[in-house]
This record gives C-alpha cells, structure tokens and sequence, in this order.
C-alpha cells in the first residue's frame, strides 16, 4: 500500500511518499496510521522557492547530514559551510545572515547546474524542523532516527577551514594587542619595590626576572606526554622575538586558562608552569616547575588546553614562545615571559602644565567619589597613576607591599580602564600619552595627590 | 573518533533530564565555551521577557527540577560560572547543572515561539533594505534591553567581552542568540542544542 506524509510549516513542506511494510503483519493494519518502510520519494517545498528539492531515500539522508552538520555548527563552535557525505547537499553561510544550499544530484551531475536556494534562518529553521519531525515519527522511517554528536577536538579544528581556524585569531590581534599594552605596567622610574598582585588582570612583566633561563633547567619527567618532544623543540625551534606578538600571545594565553580554571584551589603553595605556545596561540605543551606543580597538575586546566595535532604526532611547529605560568592559590592566575625578558612599550608623557593641574583635580574628585569605605588600614599606602588626557586611569601601581593588599579597600579598581591607553587608527594601535601621578590614602580617609616627578 | 555516548537511565531524574545524553565531563566542569553560551541565551531572554528571571525558577519547580536551582542565589551562582561576568568566581559547572539551564532555556524559548519568529523574520527583512535594525519597535526594546543587561552584567576588561564594544556588535550579537532561540524551540530543539554546547569541546 502507498503510504504519503507531509511535514509541514509555515516556510517549508517535507512531502514523502513510500510503501509500508511488505509483508504487513496484523499490527500495523489495526493502526491508524500505517508504517513507512520504504521511502519511494521526499520531495522538499520551501516557500517562495520554485524549485523542489527531491530525490529518493539516499537524497534524504544527504539532506539529513548536511542540515543536521550545518545547525550543529550553527548553534556551536560557528557557522561554517558543510557538505554531505557523498556530497549532494552542501550548506554554505553567506554575508547578511543568508544560508546557501546547493543540491547536485548524481543522475545529471555532469550535464546540469546544481539547484541552488538561499534560505533565511527563518526557512533553514522550518527545513531542520520538518526533517526532525519525520525522523522523530516512529511510523515513517523507524529505522532512521535523528543521531546527534559532537565532534571531539581534534575533528573540530580538522574540520575548520583553515581560512575559518585563521581568521578569529588574526582579527582578533590588533585587539589583543591593545589590551596586552594596555595592561603593562609602568617601567618603574625610581623605587624598585617588591610587588604583589591583588587584581587578577593585572599581569606583571617585570617579575620573572629571577627565574631560571630556558638553558639551564634541568628536564624532567612530567605527567604531560608532549613534554619531552617539548623540550627538544624548544631547542631547535626559533622562538619568537616580535615583542607585539609576544604581548598579544600572552595576553591570549592568560584568557585562556583564566577561563578555564573553574576547580578552586586547594593547593597552598604556587604553581608553577612553563608553557609553550605556537604564534597562533595554540598551547603546544607544559611542564611543572615542581614537585607541587606536578601533584596538583589535576586542578589546572593546562591538559584539557594542550593543543591535539590532527594526526597524532608532534604538530609542525616553525616558532614558538615560552611563559611562566603561576597558579596561585588565592585563585588568582600570572602569566609572564619564561625568560624574563620583555619590553614594554614606551608610553609618551602629557607635557603640557595646565593639562596636568587640571588632571589632579579631577583624579582627585574621583577618587574621592568612588571611596565609601572608612578605612581598615593603619599607614599611608602609595600608588602609581597613569591618566590619560580624558581623566581615564589606564594603569596603576601599588608601591608598597601594604599597598597592595589594602588593594580592595581602594577606589581604584572601579576608575581602572586599560582600554583608554591605547587608540586604533587604520588598524595601527598607537598609545595614548599619559600622566603620572603619585597618590597617598591616608588612614584618616584623606587622599593626597602630586606629579609623578615632583614637579608642581 | 567520538563514541557514542551513554544515554542517563536514573530514576531519579525527569523525562527531560533523561533525554539529554551525557557528555565526557571532567571535573572541572563544562567548557568556558558552554557557560558563556548558556547564560548569555538566559540573557537573550531576559531582554525578550521582562518576567524572564522569574520564570526561570518557577519553570524549574514546574519541571521539578528545583533540585538542582533551588533559589535565586543559585541560579546566580551557576549562571556566575560565565567567566565574562563581572562577579565570575572559579566554580565549575557540573554536567546535571548545564541540562537545567539547557531545558530551561528551551521550554522558555518554547513559550515564545511565534515571538521569535516574528523577530527573526523582521531582522532578516531590515537586513535586506539594508535599514537599521531599530527601525522595527518590538526588535528595538530588545535590542536595547539586551544591550543594557549585557553591559551591566559582563566585565568590560574582559577580552570576551571588548569585542563587543559597538552598540552595532552588541546587536548583531543579540540577532545571533535570537537565531539560537528559534532553533531551540524544533522539535529537537532540546537534544540539538545540548550536543552543540560540546560540539568541538570533548
């Protein structure tokens, strides 16, 4: 007996016909609702389109895979184009939030053009709709039903176009750029003091100074599979010496595993890591710094953030840089150059006088306006300012050890905008001069604010 | 190659919860990329539902689901799992914590259905003209109400969260969840987007 169903919506049709079962037993003749069995025809009806989309059970099952691939895509990781298995079905994005469907069918492939149809979300919506309807009716088709899975990591980024995989970090370079300058701090003019980060961004450059070299670390052994061939690459491999590069990696980097790292700590000593990172940004490897650091391994997420090379060797590295990474136990995450060295880039400084006079009035009204809290601290805490023309607090730093940690206590984080430090202008990131100034919080609640350099 | 995954048979849980397959979930807890997604698709319907919050929680008690979002303070806590917000803190989000939200949201964007079918369509048609999307007065409220939540509510130091410096990012951002909303209220609606909150993650 032919069998005919439709699946309909507002802005597309699924029509299938077919027979049910061949040799129809007693159960499917007292329902209601015969089976299909075979599927003879589906032809598909998207509304305002003129062209059907139809063909046979290996059409449905194209069409199946391709738009089940492409919303995964769609609701996941990012639109990309996707193609059926033997590829009759392909689904390509397009500009304006259209998406491209071509249909080839194998008959004529040689003789005519593929269908083509733009769909809006709207239409594309209603297509996956309709199909999921039949696969969810278990008297059409019970043997097809809708099978969802996601890829794995390694099939993701193998599936990516490479321009696709490229093109985030690319664009997002100049930004990341920006923000990694933005957030260097001052090279210290006159007091080298010992400082301690209270703020999580707040990353420091000038810190790793003391550690061991890249050459005279002894190797060793480490839960992470990578590390020896890590070892070996960081020896042969050229490291990369573009400071903006480096800026921008580190910056990435430390995004990355802050937000990553969920488990809170229950370490109470600093892990420390080296991590080695490709200049796309993909982590290649890590090795604990420690015996800790190996222990506690588990609480970072450094293994769940190594990058897996498609075909399960070493990836094909050209240059690569090397950071410390210390996981701290009051939760907060440093991320600075393995060897130490960097430079941070020169930040021109707001001459003018009247500028300056101006700017400590209203640094100091601000400051004063954010600060609500009687103070808990018994001594004056010193800090650093950088301002820029507009009155914006693009960086700051605590001068003391008890400076940082009455941090939280202090009306500064809420006026904190590294952003403000940097200005893009046909894609070239210049920095915006600043001026420095000295600020005292005194215990009686008072602020006191001078120059950086004395003058008045 | 990925396995098939277990599918959760645990009397304990609803038909829904049941319907959701695990996911390989480590301890520490769900990717970054499925807690930004989901609490920016709450987000999403905040901005359409003024009453959106509230909902969440009846609707959780409604589906007996109260076991996991008990109060108002947990919902803000699993929805701080977000590493963009303002008050994020290092928390994993569990497995069974991600399948509330995820029904939630979709028995939610269920409930507006022809709302988002409207909106969806009257952001495609201002895209053709190549008009402003504020022209149309129902897409405009949500818009700007989505943009005042997100900017309230996310740390603008965040790098996540500067790319969406332009009222015009932000926006295109609000039309993308507004897809992502459709999409959840098919008839698979539920399982395609529990499986694409770990596409590319396992």
């Amino acid at each position: 007996m032919v069998v005919r169903r439709k699946y309909s919506l507002p802005g597309c049709t699924l029509i299938v016909e077919g027979l049910d079962e061949p040799n129809g037993d007693s159960e499917s003749q007292q329902s209601t609702r015969s089976r299909l069995c075979v599927l003879v025809s589906a032809e598909c009806h998207v509304l305002g389109k003129p062209n059907a989309l139809a063909g046979g059970l290996d059409f449905l099952d194209e069409l199946v895979a391709a738009t089940s691939d492409y919303t995964q895509s769609f609701l996941g990781m990012g639109k990309v184009a996707v193609q059926s298995p033997q590829s009759w079905v392909t689904l390509t994005p397009l500009e304006g939030g259209l998406h491209r469907l071509n249909l080839r069918s194998p008959q004529d492939a040689s003789t005519s053009e593929p269908l083509q149809i733009d769909l809006t979300t709207l239409q594309l919506f209603d297509l996956v709709d309709v199909v999921d309807q039949l696969l969810s009716d278990r008297r059409t088709l019970p043997d097809r039903q809708l099978k969802l899975l996601p890829r794995n990591r390694r099939q993701a980024k193998n599936e990516e176009p490479v321009s696709q995989r490229a093109a985030p970090f690319a664009i997002g370079l100049s930004s990341l750029v920006v923000a990694a300058i933005a957030l260097s701090p001052l090279p210290v003019p006159e007091v080298e003091q010992p400082r301690e980060n209270v703020l999580e961004d707040t990353e420091e450059l000038s810190e790793a100074i003391t550690t061991p070299t890249a050459n005279d670390s002894p190797p060793e052994p480490s839960p992470n599979p990578n590390s020896e061939d890590l070892a070996q690459l960081a020896d042969t491999v050229t490291p990369i010496q573009d400071p903006d590069l480096l800026a921008a990696l580190r910056y990435k980097l430390y995004h990355e595993i802050d937000d990553a790292w969920t488990t809170p700590p229950t370490f109470d000593e600093d892990l420390v890591y080296r991590v080695s990172i490709g200049e796309d940004g993909a982590i290649l490897g890590y090795r604990p710094d420690s015996d800790r650091a190996r222990e506690f391994d588990d609480e970072t997420p450094l293994s769940s953030l190594v990058y897996l090379p498609v075909d399960g060797g070493t990836a094909a590295v050209e240059s690569l840089a090397e950071y410390k990474v210390v996981f701290r136990p009051n939760g907060v995450l440093q991320v600075s150059p393995w060897d130490g060295t960097s430079r941070p880039a020169r930040t021109p400084r707001i001459t003018d006088v009247a500028t300056i006079d101006r700017l400590i009035f209203e640094v100091r009204d601000a400051l004063y306006e954010e600060w609500e809290t009687t103070p808990v601290f018994d001594r004056n805490l010193d800090y650093r300012l950088a301002v820029t023309e507009d009155g914006e607090m693009t960086q700051y730093e605590p001068l003391s050890d008890v400076a940082s940690v009455y941090f939280g206590e202090l009306p500064i984080e809420p006026l904190y905008n590294p952003a403000a430090g940097v200005e893009i202008q046909d894609d070239r990131v210049t920095l915006v001069p600043i001026a420095e100034f000295r600020v005292v919080f005194t215990p009686r609640g008072t602020i006191q604010i001078g120059p950086w350099d004395g003058r008045r | 190659m990925v396995s098939n995954p277990p599918q959760t048979h645990d009397s304990t849980l609803t038909p829904l919860q049941q319907q959701l397959p695990d996911m390989p979930v480590t301890h520490h807890g769900c990717s970054r990329r499925t807690r930004v997604q989901l609490d920016l698709m709450l987000l999403a319907i905040e901005a359409l539902d003024l009453s959106g919050s509230e909902k969440i929680l009846s609707l959780a008690n409604q589906l007996e689901l109260n076991s996991v979002l008990s109060d108002r303070v947990t919902v803000w806590r699993i929805r701080n799992t977000n590493p963009l917000r303002r008050a994020s803190r290092r928390r994993p989000l569990s497995q069974e914590e991600a399948k509330v939200l995820t029904i939630i949201i979709c028995q939610l964007a269920r409930s507006m259905m022809l709302k988002l079918r409207q909106l969806n369509k009257e952001a495609q048609q201002l895209r053709e003209q190549n008009l402003p999307l504020d022209k149309h007065p129902q897409l405009a409220v949500y818009l700007s109400r989505f943009r005042t939540h997100f900017r309230s509510r996310m740390n603008p130091r965040r790098s996540g969260v500067m790319v969406y410096d332009t009222d015009e990012k932000l926006d295109n951002l609000a039309v993308e969840l507004l897809e992502k909303l459709l999409f959840c209220t098919g008839t698979a609606g539920l399982t395609r987007f529990w499986v694409s909150l770990f596409d590319g993650e396992v």
